[in-house]
């Protein structure tokens, strides 16, 4: 925190333009948090497909590993040093369970 | 700010905490109160005395002019019988926002006369909906993935020191040192608690946020206009409730010999069915398994319990996020550690405001800011303690009781979020900080004198009771926040 001051108060005194980080995550956030929320909706959708076959149970089990899920891709995604490469972990396991919500029979 | 992982997730952690952090200290405060819902509800109705008689079959039969009084009226009553935690027999029916409970002599039946009370189940609506139906459970199902979010990045930015952190409490030290070491400490200590809760409370109330029909068919029915295509149906005529139930001793001897002797917990009416369900006490596992009978003439309709590995691992989430089946150590484990669960947000969000106060004190959304957590963090535990003045104090002929409990809660709410505001706004957030951190004190330090003087039939040589434990627990809260005003 004392850094986060010192810089930013050097930044002022000099005038320079300096782009913080943290408007950057916001937009990373806002990005891996719709790109998660969509593969966790896609787990609960798929589940009814590839679960098992009481609609209840898979009900549940898709729950289950879409509320496990959701914070463990988020952090990895937005853990990053790239965000592209967090997009693209997030985009991938949001594709593979759309895939299984549409190709399974 | 350099852009590293410990950096990222300091920042998320600050701020996914502290924005979710107010409410979800709400939620961990009323939680804890909700493992003693039972308990509560003896304390507020006081006129119940601690000890009565031995449960007898036969007294069931009448409790059912009541139970048939309910059907009519539409209600959905169920009795409860009498436990080990509760040795009364009660008469139960959710009111859109708790359950609403009458007790009856277990041995006779009688029902006795006790005030009308909102009861400790408010804490429990309170805890999962915050008292706004599915929107608030949709919003409470929502911060518990946050919280998930948020213990995550923290173990990352505390994973080097998780073990030494364990031991480290400087109270005396610099402020923000202090409040730092009681965050860590309130979080990694209770950790195993917290994780368990915020994960199972989230899944069970998963319906909410990940429903399982596709968003995309959601929305298209939200905008499809609607044309009744074909003319509408006549009214489905009311199913009709029988003029009389069958004898219950019976039944429940009948439904023992399926689900076990002493395993039966309620008795749940419908028109045209009586369902004797499993005793959510009777182990992790909270099958809900009933045995049902016909409510004409008692003949046996089927025996439900859901089988599958994957049913039992959702009741077994259920049964240890609820606790219903633990003891009373265990209930007060569940009780200290959510308690220190609410500390661990209390201090984040403090910390939060100290860290930002020097660069951002004069900005309008620290102040807003600011006001919000002195709404949330002492107007909470303020709201709570006036309900169980206004138990006692409201007159007991009151119409809508249990209603104007809940108004004064909410209330009392809503004007230390207002003034905490108003102080923060006008630049003296201390001020607000003290003002309602001293009325905390004086409101928990003088709810044993209004016990004593309220209650009826008061001795101070009895087993410990539930009233001891009420009383003891606002005069330690008050103590506390006596501490803190001083420290202020």
């Amino acid at each position: 925190m004392t850094f986060e001051i010192s810089s930013a108060a050097r930044s002022r005194r000099s005038g320079a333009i300096v782009s913080s980080p943290a408007r950057r995550w916001i937009w990373r956030a806002v990005f891996v948090f719709a790109l998660v929320w969509m593969a966790a909706h896609f787990i609960t959708l798929g589940a009814l497909k590839w679960g098992p076959p009481v609609r209840h149970d898979a009900t549940v089990l898709g729950q289950m590993i879409a509320v496990a899920a959701f914070p463990l891709l988020f952090l990895l995604a937005f853990g990053t040093r790239n965000p592209l490469r967090g997009g693209i972990i997030a985009g991938v396991v949001g594709v593979v369970a759309l895939l299984a919500v549409l190709l399974h029979s | 700010m350099q852009d590293t992982l410990r950096t990222r997730m300091g920042w998320l952690h600050a701020w996914v905490g502290f924005a979710a952090g107010l409410l979800l200290f709400c939620v961990f405060a009323s939680g804890c109160l909700a493992v003693f819902d039972t308990e509560l509800t003896r304390w507020l109705q006081p006129e119940a005395s601690p000890q009565t008689e031995a449960f007898s079959p036969q007294s069931l039969d009448h409790v059912l002019p009541a139970v048939h009084d309910l059907l009519v009226q539409g209600e959905k009553p169920f009795i409860t019988l009498p436990s080990r935690r509760d040795p009364y027999l009660r008469l139960e029916h959710h009111d859109g926002h708790e359950f609403l409970t009458v007790p009856y002599n277990p041995k006779t039946g009688e029902r006795l006369t006790v005030r009308a009370t909102a009861g400790g189940t408010f804490f429990y609506d309170l805890h999962y909906t915050m008292r706004s139906g599915v929107y608030g459970e949709t919003l409470v199902a929502f911060v518990g993935l946050a919280l998930l979010l948020t213990i995550g990045s923290g173990i990352i930015i505390h994973l080097k020191g998780l073990v030494s952190d364990l031991m480290l409490l400087r109270p005396f030290a610099a402020r923000l040192r202090a409040w730092l070491d009681v965050h860590v400490v309130a979080a990694v200590v209770f950790l195993p608690f917290i994780l368990l809760m915020a994960y199972s409370g989230t899944f069970i109330r998963a319906r909410t946020l990940f429903p399982p029909v596709s968003y995309l068919a959601s929305i298209e029915n939200a905008f499809r206009t609607s044309v009744p295509s074909t003319p509408r149906r006549p009214e489905k005529s009311a199913v009709s409730i029988p003029p009389s139930f069958p004898p219950l001793a019976p039944l429940v001897a009948e439904a023992e010999r399926t689900i076990g002797a002493g395993q039966t917990g309620y008795i749940l009416f419908q028109p045209q069915n009586i369902l004797i369900s499993r005793t959510d006490a009777s182990g992790p596992l909270l099958t809900r398994e009933h045995v049902d009978f016909s409510a004409e003439d008692g003949h046996v309709l089927r025996h439900v319990l859901l089988p599958g590995a994957i049913t039992h691992t959702e009741q077994v989430l259920k049964g240890l996020h609820y606790a219903r089946w633990t003891g009373v150590g265990m209930r007060w484990l569940y009780f200290i550690s959510g308690a220190m669960g609410a500390v661990m947000f209390a201090s984040g969000s403090i910390i939060f405001l100290m860290k930002r106060r020097r660069q951002s004190g004069e900005r309008l959304m620290f102040r807003i800011a600011e006001g919000l957590a002195i709404g949330s963090i002492v107007g909470l535990p303020l709201g709570t303690l006036a309900f169980f003045w206004a138990n006692r104090l409201l007159p007991v002929a009151l119409h809508d009781r249990p209603l104007a409990e809940g108004h004064v809660f909410l209330a009392v709410w809503v004007l230390s979020a207002v003034s905490g505001m108003v102080w923060s706004l006008l630049g003296r957030p201390f001020q607000g900080w003290k003002i309602q951190l001293f009325c905390l004190a004086g409101l928990g330090l003088f709810l044993t004198p209004l016990d004593v003087a309220t209650r009826p039939g008061v001795t101070f040589f009895h087993v410990p009771t539930v009233f001891a434990a009420t009383d003891l627990v606002a005069f330690f809260l008050a103590l506390v926040s006596f501490q803190m005003a001083r420290r202020l």
